[in-house]
């Protein structure tokens, strides 16, 4: 039998969840508005700052030091945005979800290596006089950070002089993504709060943002490479620079203050968001203590492992969100249900 | 599980009315081209229109500036157009056995596009339902297809808010469903006129736009029932479903058929009383699948698919089926779609063995939004 006072502990529990569910839905503008002024809006701007400085960076390196082959100097800069971006990247409504913004920035997970095969193209080929207009309308793999990241942590110098067997000149494209992840970013920042949707439609498409990122994080991020049959360390995002797991620490950050200002910050004193924080927080420091990449870690003993149960840990923390949180703020997480036509 | 056993006592209320063996010798075997439908990948952040196959397998994605419709298929032409969700600003002619974008339209001045759009049968017009939103007047744009999509005029759509148009059998008359809410780009999709809206199903000469027909419901509540989506019924009926715009407690029928015929009124489809709830005062899509003598009608935010029978307009049962809204006529009957990725036959004439071997598919990541299509083979 269990103890009387767990009994007891969990009837309180239930009632004050039954409290809590009967309770006024949230003020839902204020609640959008906030999590726009606090979170979203903060961290499209930090983004734009750091994809303007790795612009300016990417300039800089190809007209003073392009033929030298060291890239310390860009490549830190790429981190930094790449950070920023991953701060914003669970965030799937709005402007990012117009023009492909989403998929221009970062074109990933790419299973059929796309980008690899757009990018061998592009280096066969003299880069045109217009690239940095153009690169906008081509294919959205040559675009973002993944195509980027081929041109700085690769052998070959980002240089102004086309390397041997190649005719395109890795300096000229490589100043037209960062050109085009600069203008993206821009645009991001300056969209402004959606004013296209009621603001209950607005906070449930955040509520599913949360959802969809815990998701799309221990499935695809983790879970695939690290997959108990076949682990494939090429699949982990950002493999090439050794920041996979870096990844995840930032997403998981983000996500937890996600969830801080949907729950507590929404005025829901409920003592289980602190559980449901304290497991945030305990992936955060999981994910620090395996080290930022990916791709070494499973090569360890014990790695796969490790990066099955954090996958399983946030899996968790999806499957209780995803469970409480339309109730508790009286919002619903379909599709069609949600805002129809 | 729930939908098998709605389903086994929707196959049982079939045969028990004999319609059972009538149904699988009939079956839409030219209906094996695939599906186009308007969806959301969750992973990319991106609008999409997609291609399925009959297998239900994705054979291509387009992805859209935004969030897309309706779509319509060229008669005899390898082409089909993806519209944007209302306030929309574009519409996408694409290529239909590559995916390519081929034309893009955007909206005439003081225009926006309303989600729907419908082709003549030879393929040479096109209509849209339009808003003019400084009169708040609904308008049908006319367009040239032949001159490449150009916007040759536009008439009226006899009423406010017109949602979906359909071409009548008769390959002139345009049915429009006037949703009777004004709308405004400066506000969004808010609803600017709830307290006086009048939602109507109009028919339209499309050769010069003359209103050659026009229903109403009756009573002022009745009148809250937005009228947003069709489907052609066999002897010249149309089926509408509705969405209720306000929350008063009343439990309205929403889904209603004209006979086509000036002068009557709506017939409401029976339904009975505890689904009528469950409806939650909103349809989603309507389709009629004569072949299979079902007429369907979606409610994403119920989570469920209604049937009725086209000859008796009998209540048939109904599917759970949770967040889905996408309707299109299947090899043997109704193919529906949700919000978290999942297409299944709803084939209500399945039994048995066949039943088990449920046509169906969830796409991960996927969203499939509110409208599919059947294609032909």
């Amino acid at each position: 039998m269990r103890h009387p006072l767990v009994l007891a502990f969990a009837t309180a529990a239930c009632i004050q969840l039954s409290l809590a569910a009967a309770a006024d839905p949230p003020d839902y503008k204020a609640l959008q508005s906030a999590i726009y002024d606090h979170q979203i809006g903060p961290g499209y701007a930090l983004f734009a700052d750091k994809a303007h400085i790795l612009d300016y960076e990417t300039i800089r390196h190809c007209k003073n030091t392009g033929d030298a082959p060291d890239m310390l100097a860009v490549r830190s800069k790429f981190h930094e945005a790449l950070d920023a971006w991953q701060a914003v990247q669970h965030i799937r409504h709005g402007a990012v979800a117009e023009n492909d913004r989403h998929a221009r920035l970062q074109f990933w997970p790419d299973k059929r290596g796309i980008t690899e095969r757009h990018m061998r193209k592009i280096l066969a080929e003299p880069a045109s006089d217009t690239l940095k207009d153009d690169i906008a309308a081509s294919s959205v793999a040559t675009q973002g950070f993944p195509a980027l990241e081929r041109l700085l942590f690769s052998d070959i110098a980002l240089s102004r002089r086309a390397a041997p067997g190649e005719k395109a000149v890795r300096c000229r494209i490589a100043e037209a993504i960062t050109h085009n992840i600069a203008a993206i970013a821009h645009e991001l920042k300056a969209s402004g709060q959606p004013t296209n949707v009621d603001p209950k439609a607005g906070v449930a498409d955040i509520l599913s943002d949360l959802v969809t990122g815990l998701e799309f994080i221990q499935s695809l991020k983790l879970k695939l490479p690290a997959d108990k049959e076949h682990p494939r360390a090429h699949l982990f995002e950002n493999w090439r620079s050794g920041r996979s797991l870096r990844n995840v620490e930032i997403n998981i950050r983000a996500l937890r203050e996600l969830y801080k200002r949907l729950a507590i910050d929404a005025g829901d004193d409920d003592p289980r968001h602190q559980l449901i924080l304290d497991q945030f927080q305990q992936a955060e420091d999981n994910v620090r203590a395996m080290g930022e990449n990916g791709k070494s870690l499973l090569s360890e003993d014990k790695g796969p492992v490790r990066i099955r149960a954090l996958a399983g840990t946030l899996e968790s923390l999806r499957d209780q969100i995803a469970g409480t949180m339309p109730d508790r703020l009286k919002v619903n997480l379909g599709f069609n249900s949600l805002d129809g036509d | 599980m729930a939908v098998r056993i709605d389903r086994r006592a929707f196959n049982a209320s079939l045969l028990a009315l004999g319609l059972g063996a009538m149904l699988p010798g009939n079956t839409r075997a030219e209906s094996t081209a695939g599906f186009l439908s308007t969806g959301y990948d969750k992973i990319r952040a991106r609008h999409l229109i997609s291609r399925l196959g009959a297998d239900l397998d994705i054979r291509w994605d387009l992805a859209l500036p935004a969030r897309g419709h309706d779509v319509a298929v060229r008669p005899a032409h390898d082409e089909g157009i993806v519209v944007a969700r209302r306030p929309g600003r574009f519409a996408i002619v694409f290529d239909l056995e590559r995916g390519e974008e081929r034309r893009r339209l955007t909206p005439a001045t003081g225009r926006h596009f309303y989600g729907h759009a419908v082709y003549s049968p030879d393929g040479k017009t096109m209509w849209m339902t339009e808003n003019d939103f400084d009169a708040g007047r609904g308008v049908i744009g006319v367009y040239d297809v032949t001159a490449g999509y150009k916007r040759i005029g536009e008439f009226s759509s006899g009423g406010t808010g017109p949602h979906e148009l359909l071409m009548k059998d008769d390959g002139r008359t345009l049915t429009v469903a006037n949703g009777g809410i004004r709308t405004h780009p400066d506000s969004g999709r808010e609803k600017l006129n709830i307290g006086s809206m009048r939602p109507s199903l109009a028919y339209i000469d499309s050769t010069d736009g003359t209103l050659t027909g026009e229903v109403f419901f009756d009573t002022p509540r009745m009148q809250k029932l937005s009228i947003r989506h069709m489907a052609l019924l066999p002897g010249g009926r149309i089926a509408v479903g509705c969405q209720d715009q306000i929350s008063d407690g009343a439990i309205l029928p929403l889904v209603h058929v004209h006979d086509g015929v000036d002068g009557t009124s709506f017939k409401a489809l029976p339904v009975p009383g505890i689904m009528l709830d469950r409806f939650s005062g909103y349809c989603g899509s309507v389709v009629s699948a004569p072949e299979s003598n079902v007429l369907a009608v979606s409610s994403p935010r119920g989570g469920l698919v209604g049937f009725w029978s086209l000859s008796d307009q009998a209540w048939r049962g109904h599917v759970d089926f949770a967040d889905g809204c996408g309707l299109a006529l299947s090899r043997d009957g109704i193919m529906a779609s949700s919000g978290s990725g999942r297409l299944e036959d709803l084939t209500p004439m399945k039994t048995g063995a066949a039943m088990l071997e449920a046509h169906a598919r969830r796409h991960t990541f996927r969203q499939w939004d509110n409208h599919m299509l059947a294609l032909g083979a």
